[in-house]
Formats: C-alpha cells, structure tokens, sequence
C-alpha cells in the first residue's frame, strides 16, 4: 500500500508542475519562432532570388540540323531589384538532343532555363518531318513543362524565325493571350502536348499539330508603348534624312500605311499611322498530319476547319457561308459567328458496317444584319418565312464538308485523324475486335451520319 | 497486463476527420503513377475494390468500437491471442508500420525533389521531420486528432479547387474500354501494393481512445467514404490522363501533375504547387499517425513505461534508415513488392482488424453470459434453497 502524500507535499508540487510546464511552453514557443523566422530568412540571405537568377522561357521553336537540332528560345529575363522593365530576348542552342541544346542556350545566357511558364513548343517542318517524340517524351516526362503546353507547325521558314517573329511582337509576356486566342478564341484546332503524345500511342496513331505562320514586324502596333516607340523612331529617321541633305519621300509623315492588307508594315520605312491594326500572326489554314510521331502530311483549310469543329476547345469562330438562295433573293458571302458548341461523336455498327454518328448542337450570331434584311425585304414575304431555315441548311453543308473533308484525305493519306480506331476501340471494343480480325479497313469502309440543333440569333 | 492509455480521448468527429485525411493521403500520391504503369488505365478498377475492402475495415473497427469502447489494442489482443501471441501479432505490425514510414518519407522526398528545388538539403528536412516525430510520439492521440481538425477545413477549401481546376479536362472516355485486359492487371496491382493501400488498418490504434457520441456511426462512415470518393477521382483522373502513355509518367508525377495540366501556368503560374503544398498535410498527418502507432506498439512489445525514451529511439531509427538505408526509391519500391513484404501487408491491413474484431466478439458475448448468469444466479440459489429446505422438511 503506498503511503499517501502529505498535505504539504501536495500542495508543493502543483505549483512546481504549473512552473515547469509554463516554462516549457515558453522554450517551445522561443524555438518555433526561431525556427519560423529562419526559415523565412535563410532563402533571401542565401543569395539573390531564384526569380532572378533563371531565365524564364515562354516559347521554344525546334528545328532539325545535321549534326541534331537547334533550339530557339523566347526569354523573360525579370530586371534585377524587381524592375518594371522586363527583358524579352530570343537565344538559339544547338545540341545533340533537347537537353544538351537546352544547356547549350543556359551556358551562352549564364542562366538557367526555367521552363515551367512556357506556353508554346513550335516545330520546324523539317524537324517534324524527321520525327517529335524524342523531344516531346523527354519534355513530358521530365516534367519541365506543363502537360497542357501548345504545340505548333511552323509555316514560316523555320521554327526559329516563328520564335523571332512571336517574341518581336508579343513583348512583355503577351504570348499566353494570343496563345489563348488561338486555342480557344477562334476556329483553329489546338492541341496539347499530353493530347498528342495520348492520340499518337491510341489505336489510330493519328494527332494533329494546327500549323501558323508569323507575318513581318508589326511596327505600327496599338499599345501606346508601341506608338511611342515609333514615333521617336519616326524622329530619328527623320532628323536622319534631313541631316543627309534629302527630302525623301516622307511616308512616315502622311499618317497613312502601306501595309495594312498584307502582313503589316512591310519594313522599317513605312512608318505609317497609329490607327493600323497588323496582322502579324497569318492563320495558315493549315494542320499537319503526325503518324508514329512524323509529320506525314499538311493538310489545307476544308480538314483544317473540319477538325476545329471536332476539338471540343474550339467555341468560338467565324464561318462563311456560300451564297444563300431563297426564291428570287440571293445573300452572298454571309459570316456568322460561333458564339457556342457541343459535338457529339459517337461510334457505331449498323450491320457490320461501321458508322460515327456525329451530332452538332452550335448557336451563331450574325455579323451582317444588313445584308439579311436586305434580302428579307418584306417581313411577310415568303423570303423572310425560308431565310432561316436556308442559312441552318447553309451551315449544316457546311460543317458537313468540313467533317467528311478529313476523312477524304485520312483516306488519300493513309492516316486516321477521326480516331475512328481509338472511338471503336474504346466504345465498341467487342465488336471493333471482330471487324478488325476479319480484315476490315475501318477508315475505309466507314459512314458518316449527321445531326444538326442549329440556333441562329 | 492492462495496456490503458485513456488519459484523454478524441470525439467522434476527430476520428471521422482523421478517417477522411488517412484514406485518401497516401493513394493520390504517387501510387496512381505505380499503378498506371502496372495496370494502364484500368488501374481505377484496383482503386475501387480497395477502398471498398478499406471501408470495411473502418466497419470492423467502428464495431470493434461499439461493443469494446474501453479496451485498446493492445487489450485486445492480450485477451484474444495472449501475452505471447499478442506481441507477436505487434511485432508483424511493427514490420509494416515500419516500410510504411519509409514509404512515406521516400515518396515525400521523391516528390520535393523532382518538382520542387532541385537542391533541397534532405538532412533539414530529415531532422525537421524527426523532430516532428518525437513531438507527435510524446503526445496523445489527442494531438494527431486535434492537428487533422484544424488542418481539415483548409485541405478540404484546397481539394474543392483542385477538383475546379481538373474537371474542366477530365476526359472520361478515355478510361474506356473497362475490362479490355480481363481481371490480370486489376489482380496484380492489387497484389503487389498491398503497402500502400493499407491506411485504415492503422485507425486500430484508436480503439479505446474515442468519446462515442450518437453521431459516431454517421461520421465516421461519411468521412472516410468522402476521402474514398475524392481518391477514386484523382486517381483516375491521372489514370485518363497518362493510361495510354504510363511509360512517359516518373515516380514524382502524381496529382500535382494534373494540377499543372489545368492551372495552365503560363497564366497563372505555378499555382498547382501552392495548392498542392497545402494538402500535402494530408501525408503529414498520416505520418504522425504511423509514427504513432509505431511507438506504441514498440512500447507493448518491450513493456516500456514512458513514451519519451520510444519516441525517440523510433524518431533515430526513421532518420537513421530513411538518410542512409533507403536513399533511393527504386530499391526501396522493390523490396516493398516482394512476396513477404505483400504477404505482411495484407495479413496487417485485413486479418489483423478481423482479428481483433472477432476477439471484441467473442469478449461481447462472454459479457452478455456473465451477466445474464449473474442475473439469474439469485434466482437459482434461491430455488436450491428452496429445494433443500423441501427435502429437509
């Protein structure tokens, strides 16, 4: 039995444990926040920050060379002490392989490269054609960048130019909003990395890169940064001229530009007025075809279009229709807007025969209300009680022609970029085994059916 | 000997929250990516079945629960299995609790350094997350029960963002067509990661520890049936995503991966990594939780008396092979998938909570005749006295 405690002894030693305790508490509480501030502070008194001290790219462009590849790199170098003024620059790398070229470009910059924010990966035709994996396996799985990063055909010379002509007139990280433009803005496919290595390893082995061509330099941009720019440039040419002793021909001073319609201020002396709107990226209208990771094919603007309507990224866009007739009237060259999209593909057999069902549900917005009324005339006419249904059927040909443009050419050119193997394989995966081991051509043999819920406001 | 540690108790919600944390932590980690390239993108059909046994299991324990509130583990397994075979049943506990620590600390490694700073020091992380061991092995469940409380809200807040941010691209179709390679890869992934999909297996510790309310049996179930939801998504978002191109995915891609899909950080920059260093108290808690375990059943085996002395002689052993025995993840992966390893594993994560729920049975009804005997004893003594006083007379 032990023995109880006495009185004292008690009451001693609540007090002791309270003391004790408090202390305690107040070590730990003392340690925390030694810990908790130097943590805060080990990363700053280590050094400069990290922002600093990398390169942060926004666009590579990949081109083919006899010895391996170049690589060229659009650059944000953040200004040091956090300045306003960000750096844009663009720095080619040669290299065995990516990484090398990678480093290559880290070496000459005395950076490192910081790829995390990179929006855009362009390739060069020449490159594509000789092969993408190796680059695109090696960026995906080294996890660089970001599985949703763009991809792009050039259309220009080669990629690097693409680069150089993108990084000229996208200063101070505007890529990301043209890039988004052309992803989700306008009826042009995009396409993801980790999409297309997916579609690229699928039963169809087909994917698709949208190929865009970067017009001249823009020098007459809308930013008010721009103006300014040229307009001190304006100065000097002409303080330069006069200097020279020649009157010259004083474009610049008309106010008026000359390269409005093409690719917008065709070279440094056009100067021109600030109301000029250049079109500096040049929509191709063109999509390269990949099998096995190789660029087999460049397709025009009826597949082209056709596979914007089937990339569920793809909401918006402008669409002109061939001339409208009802009755007597006739609307030519009528644009309606996409303003909303939902296709539906589905895949199926109707007697062994292979069909994708495809069901378009779209909304589009006129652009040109005063050739309708034009034609309408009279609200009680017969013209204005067929118009509508007219412009539905107008639209309907002409996602239709769109639609069964790709799988023309999938035919002409041996490839599948309806993924009508991978749709079978995943959604009729019995019965597409049975077609496959009794030697059916899938891509041959199948039909198309079409629905339509078309709105127009 | 009475093992009885009810100094203090967590509550029911406590419990449910910790039930929440633990089965979803280590499964959208980086066992998605393992599963991937075993199972291809049926690997979700693994996940299903196993968080359908894990629920189960939360079952056997919360009645385990209900019928044995006061006794522990450790109790339990004194009356169920002895002295003896109760130590030996902890020391094939201990085993897996052990490969489950390292497991936790590799992959958190693997994880820092293949998406964070490349050059991080692993001895301050090391130390730091020893340090935090010994905290979390001095204290109570209570503490465990009290951190995943208050970090709860804020997981949740960070997963309601992660799913925004994913849905938008989640393509169900491609995790078509079910079933295409028959049952083989959903046996084999459920085979050979029997580790790593044990986490409610270690809630036994829990028993004897918890105030039961009326409400025990509603949160419980719902959260962990919430975590077992937010598991399946994730894990199969990765598994729609990658099933087609496993070979392209490294161990350190997990969910994060999927995040930086979305959040497109061009736009936003490395957002995902924001969110992702929240949750990331998810695998934290479960950690503390292990450890815990751990250097309880370390003090049942040797009959310690304090906790000081376990925690850190565990927290010494978990940085001693965490920093010079398993350094690198592939071996460690290895000898984790081997028949023993599996073996244990699933005799932890399934018969042991079977075990210890039939022991709480059997106690049960032992309970219910004693005490329906002792009712009945006054009347039957009363009806012998009566006899004999029949007989005398």
């Amino acid at each position: 039995m032990k023995p109880e405690k006495s009185v004292a002894g008690a009451g001693m030693k609540p007090e002791k444990k309270h003391l004790n305790h408090k202390t305690t508490l107040l070590i730990m509480k003392i340690v925390v926040a030694v810990i908790g501030i130097l943590m805060f502070a080990l990363p700053a008194a280590a050094g400069r920050p990290q922002v600093e001290m990398d390169a942060l790219v926004t666009v590579i462009g990949i081109d083919r060379t006899e010895t391996g590849l170049r690589c060229t790199v659009g650059i944000v170098l953040p200004e040091e002490g956090g300045g306003t003024e960000d750096k844009t620059i663009v720095v080619p790398g040669e290299g065995r392989t990516l990484s090398t070229a990678f480093e290559n470009i880290g070496i000459s910059l005395g950076r490192k490269l910081e790829l995390h924010h990179c929006a855009l990966i362009v390739f060069g035709k020449a490159k594509a054609e000789e092969g993408v994996l190796n680059e695109l396996e090696y960026l995906l799985s080294s996890g660089k960048v970001s599985p949703g990063i763009r991809l792009m055909l050039s259309g220009n010379k080669d990629a690097g130019e693409f680069v150089q002509k993108l990084t000229d007139y996208t200063k101070k990280m505007d890529t990301e909003n043209l890039i988004k433009y052309l992803g989700h803005g306008s009826h042009n496919y995009s396409q993801k990395l980790v999409l297309f290595l997916s579609d690229i390893y699928s039963k169809s082995q087909t994917s698709v890169m949208p190929c865009f061509m970067m017009g001249d330099k823009a020098e007459n941009m809308t930013a008010v940064e721009g103006n300014e720019a040229v307009e001190n440039k304006k100065e000097e040419e002409t303080e330069e001229k006069e200097e020279k002793g020649g009157g010259g021909d004083k474009k610049g001073g008309d106010g008026k530009s000359e390269g409005a319609g093409g690719g917008g201020g065709d070279n440094g002396e056009s100067g021109g007025s600030e109301k000029e709107k250049p079109t500096v990226v040049q929509r191709a209208g063109k999509i390269g075809i990949f099998t096995q990771g190789k660029l087999k094919a460049v397709w025009e603007r009826l597949p082209t279009n056709g596979l914007a309507w089937i990339d569920p990224e793809t909401k918006y866009g402008v669409i002109l229709l061939d001339d409208i007739k009802v009755k007597d009237a006739v609307i030519t060259d009528l644009t309606c807007f996409l303003v909303k999209k939902d296709l539906k593909i589905k895949a199926d057999f109707k007697e062994g025969v292979p069909v994708l069902k495809v069901k378009t549900s779209a909304q589009f917005q006129f652009e040109e209300r005063g050739k309708l009324y034009a034609a309408v005339g009279d609200i009680q006419g017969d013209v204005s009680r067929e118009i509508m249904p007219a412009i539905k059927k107008g639209i309907e040909k002409h996602i239709t022609e769109d639609i069964l443009s790709i799988l023309e050419h999938s035919r002409r050119d041996g490839c599948d970029a309806l993924m009508l193997h991978d749709r079978f394989y995943r959604y009729k995966h019995k019965e597409y085994l049975r077609y496959i081991e009794s030697g059916g051509d899938l891509v041959d043999d199948c039909k198309v059916e079409f629905k339509y819920d078309i709105t127009l406001n | 000997m009475e093992y009885n540690e009810n100094m203090k108790s967590i509550t029911s919600r406590q419990f449910a929250i910790a039930a929440f944390l633990v089965i979803m932590a280590q499964k959208i980690f980086l066992l998605p990516t393992m599963m991937v390239k075993t199972g291809g993108a049926s690997g979700y059909i693994s996940v299903i079945f196993v968080l359908a046994l894990e629920l189960a299991v939360l079952l056997l324990i919360m009645f385990t629960i209900k019928m044995q509130p006061n006794r522990s583990l450790y109790n339990l397994l004194d009356k169920g299995a002895g002295k003896v075979g109760g130590r030996i049943i902890a020391a094939l506990m201990l085993f897996c609790l052990s490969l489950k620590l390292m497991l936790l600390v590799s992959e958190i490694r693997v994880f820092f350094n293949i998406n964070l700073q490349e050059g991080l020091s692993e001895w301050v992380a090391q130390i730091s997350a020893g340090v935090f061991l010994f905290a979390v092995g001095t204290k109570t469940l209570r503490g465990i029960g009290r951190l995943a409380e208050i970090t709860a809200p804020f997981i949740l807040g960070v997963m309601v963002l992660m799913f925004l941010l994913v849905v938008g691209n989640v393509q169900f179709d491609r995790l078509l067509p079910v079933l295409s390679g028959g049952f083989a890869p959903i046996l084999k992934n459920m085979s050979l990661y029997p580790l790593w999909f044990g986490d409610i297996p270690y809630m036994l510790i829990f028993l004897g520890q918890i105030k039961k309310d009326k409400r025990f049996f509603l949160y419980a179930p719902v959260g962990a049936g919430l975590g077992a939801v937010i598991a399946l998504f994730f894990s199969s978002v990765l598994f729609m995503a990658f099933g087609g191109i496993p070979h392209l995915l490294d161990y350190g891609n997990n969910i994060s991966t999927m995040l930086f899909y979305s959040a497109t950080s061009y736009m936003m920059g490395r957002f995902d990594l924001i969110l992702f260093s929240v949750w990331i108290f998810t695998l934290f808690i479960q950690f503390a939780l292990v450890f815990y375990f751990l250097t309880r059943n370390l003090k049942y085996i040797f009959g310690a008396n304090g906790n000081r002395l376990v925690s850190l002689a565990g927290a010494i052993v978990v940085f001693t092979m965490a920093t010079f025995i398993f350094t690198e993840e592939y071996p460690l992966y290895y000898f984790c998938t081997q028949p023993i390893v599996r073996f244990a594993a699933l005799f932890n994560n399934y018969l042991v909570p079977l075990f210890v729920f039939l022991i709480a049975v059997v106690l049960k009804i032992r309970q219910n005749k004693r005490v329906s005997g002792e009712l009945l004893q006054p009347i039957f003594s009363a009806k012998i006295k009566q006899r004999s006083r029949n007989s005398e007379a």
